[in-house]
């Protein structure tokens, strides 16, 4: 009874721990809960656009980057070989062996690499963008089975630019990829 | 229709006198015997007029639509009377309708059996039955018993997906929205009626079939790009009861006419016959002069970019002028290589959206050892829309290359089409609309004069537009050439989407050059 009596005389001490609750529910759970640090400007969010691919297409993941700041961050992508690497990747079968490159010269030590640097992207504080990465690419799905995909990516840039700062990562997802011969029958 | 089925006889059989002279007889409980005692009556008075009492005994068609004029209807009977065999006394038989729905237009008794009629019927009748009789003189002991048809009603086209929801109908005299207007790639539904027929109709009948024809406009049945795969869904099929497309372009007049036709049922069944064609119109509003102006185009360069653990970074045969990291590295600053910018004034709310094609890309590298031509295959250019953007107010191009110092020359030749689409907002059922396309390329050497352990790389050549009309490719200086445009003015590269096949499409997306390398070696 006593407590409650408390609560009753203070109730602007509720009210005001009710509101950090809420900010911290909208906050900072969706940041724990992808198992990222709260103090990280972004969150990443993962997921496929089809669970069920087909061996030998290209596979696409969607990732949804949310500011979580109170400032703008940098969404600015850059390209190579058709792979966007503001990302890291990581890609493993279903038994957590890392799935196998495309191309084994990387980082780019061969010849052939092209790349381009997308157009300026800012994004305000609160805001979210998603959008399509392929995994494809960069990793060879085209072995049937069931594969983890992750991403991450820095939290910042420098001031010349280069991507710096912590791995913010996203969740990890599983991609199944079916014999080509042997495609869904419903589209997922 | 009225009493339908109620005999509209000025007359009455109990008004008259028998030929005997008797008088005036009342009808109730000898008209049967009366009736009998007449039919079996001799030729009245010599003159051939036979007071037998007119039958019906078919009529074809025997289906009619509202709205229709029919002016060779056959009835076949008997004791018809013609207008030859008439006489005063026994004038020509009457084919008459028993209801107020149709407007009778001609008549002729051709013979004893046979009458053909002419008639209208009323625009805003409904579906039910009509009964006709054919009267001889005398009345109702001379006229027959009520021959029933089918009267259909017109069809009617609605707009299920209107904005407002409040699905008018669009064709006919009592259209609630004649004329109504969409933007262009806003989806349109249409639905009629009838899709079955009343069962209480008189001749058992079921729709067999319909028909639709869309005339103007450019029409399709669906475009949902992705950046996996796109196509055109073309037309859908035209022999249902509803339709659902869209229009592409700007159209003043885009007409959808219906019609349907029915068919017998079961052993009484009546006529094959079709409904008349009722029209919608659309008015299809878009943009009046789309174009893509363009901006930059510069020479070739060769830029030093930062690597990090990702990319070597250094070297960089760059059509644009940047600096900062390489493309694995982080962004770059700088000038991009060629930009583009959406002109024009959209119908509505909406969005320019932008997807490149790349239509070829290669990367040949020559040095002492040998040289390696590494070719994409043709795709989509990363992502739909382009860079994954919607409604910016610019995109652009910067295609690299990096520089491994072990080669002599780098050479990439980059072709690629830039479509401007827009997609309205006017609901959440609209598909994207290309607006118009202008094909560029990069065409870009870099010289090593150095060596590989000191290289020392110049570049040369530059990006543009390809000119359809075969003028000389700008050279990177702006204002110099009619490929580049003045400010706010559309570029001449710009070539207007006014075809389904200028709705672009892919396969895929393109596969970059370092996916399939070929190698010589000297």
């Amino acid at each position: 009874m006593k407590s409650i009596n408390m609560f009753r005389k203070s109730g602007r001490a509720t009210s005001e721990f009710r509101a950090w609750l809420l900010i911290w529910l909208a906050f900072a759970a969706p940041a724990l809960a992808c198992g990222q640090a709260a103090e990280q400007p972004f969150t990443l969010e993962l997921r496929a656009n089809k669970p069920i691919g087909v061996a030998g297409s290209q596979v696409f993941v969607w990732v949804k980057m949310t500011n979580v700041s109170d400032h703008a961050v940098d969404c600015t992508e850059a390209e190579m070989d058709g792979t966007l690497t503001s990302y890291n990747y990581d890609v493993r079968y279903e038994d957590g062996k890392s799935a196998d490159l495309v191309d084994k010269s990387l980082p780019y030590s061969s010849p052939g690499h092209t790349g381009k640097q997308w157009d300026k992207c800012s994004l305000g504080p609160g805001k979210s963008r998603e959008i399509e990465l392929v995994v494809s690419f960069r990793y060879n799905l085209s072995k049937p089975g069931k594969y983890m995909v992750q991403i991450s990516r820095r939290s910042s840039l420098d001031a010349n630019g280069l991507r710096t700062g912590d791995w913010v990562k996203s969740n990890a997802i599983t991609v199944t990829v079916l014999p080509a011969n042997d495609p869904p029958t419903t589209q997922q | 229709m009225g009493d339908r089925g109620v005999p509209r006889d000025p007359h009455h059989y109990a008004g008259h006198h028998d030929r005997k002279g008797c008088s005036k007889r009342p009808a109730g409980d000898v008209l049967h015997s009366a009736i009998e005692r007449w039919r079996h009556l001799p030729d009245r008075a010599g003159s051939g007029c036979d007071l037998s009492h007119a039958t019906i005994t078919s009529i074809s068609p025997n289906v009619f639509f509202a709205g229709q004029t029919y002016s060779n209807v056959i009835i076949t009977g008997t004791n018809f009377i013609t207008p030859a065999a008439a006489t005063t006394a026994c004038p020509a038989t009457v084919f008459m309708p028993t209801e107020v729905g149709l407007l009778p237009k001609a008549l002729t008794v051709n013979s004893s059996t046979e009458i053909t009629y002419g008639f209208q019927v009323i625009a805003n009748v409904r579906t039910g039955e009509e009964s006709f009789v054919a009267k001889n003189a005398g009345g109702l002991l001379q006229t027959s018993q009520p021959f029933k048809v089918d009267i259909l009603a017109a069809p009617v086209i609605t707009w299920a997906n209107d904005p407002d929801g409040t699905s008018p109908t669009i064709s006919g005299p009592n259209a609630t929205l004649p004329n109504p207007t969409v933007v262009v790639g806003q989806q349109i539904i249409l639905t009629t009626t009838p899709t079955t027929l009343a069962t209480g109709i008189p001749i058992p009948l079921s729709i067999v079939s319909s028909a639709w024809k869309v005339t103007g406009g450019t029409n399709i049945g669906d475009y949902q790009p992705t950046s996996a795969s796109t196509s055109v869904t073309l037309m859908p099929p035209l022999n249902t009861p509803g339709l659902t497309f869209y229009s592409v372009y700007p159209a003043a007049s885009v007409q959808e006419a219906y019609q349907f036709c029915v068919g017998p049922l079961g052993e009484d069944g009546g006529s094959n016959a079709c409904s008349p064609v009722v029209t919608a119109t659309f008015d299809v509003s878009g943009f009046s002069t789309p174009a893509i102006n363009i901006g930059n185009e510069l020479l070739a360069n060769i830029d030093d970019l930062t690597g990090c653990a990702a990319a070597s970074g250094g070297p960089t045969l760059v059509y644009g002028n940047l600096r900062g990291p390489a493309a694995a590295c982080g962004v770059a600053t700088g000038t991009p290589g060629i930009t583009f910018y959406p002109v024009g004034t959209p119908p509505g709310a909406g969005n320019f959206l932008f997807a490149q094609v790349v239509t070829g890309d290669s990367v040949v590298y020559s040095g002492a050892s040998g040289t390696s031509t590494c070719t994409a295959t043709p795709g989509l250019d990363g992502n739909y829309t382009y860079q994954l953007q919607i409604n910016p107010p610019s995109t652009s191009d910067s295609p690299e290359a990096p520089l491994p110092s072990t080669n002599a020359t780098v050479t990439r030749n980059f072709n690629a089409t830039m479509y401007l689409l827009w997609q309205s907002t006017v609901n959440a059922k609209t598909i994207p609309v290309p607006l118009g396309y202008i094909p560029w390329a990069f065409n870009g050497t870099a010289a090593n004069g150095g060596t590989a352990a000191n290289p020392a790389w110049t570049a040369s050549g530059t990006g543009a537009p390809v000119m359809s009309n075969g003028e000389a490719s700008p050279d990177g200086v702006i204002g110099s050439n009619d490929a580049i445009p003045d400010a706010g003015s559309p570029n001449s590269a710009f070539v207007p989407a006014t075809t389904i096949s200028d709705i672009p499409g892919w396969n895929g997306l393109a596969v970059p050059a370092s996916a399939s390398c070929v190698t010589t070696t000297n």
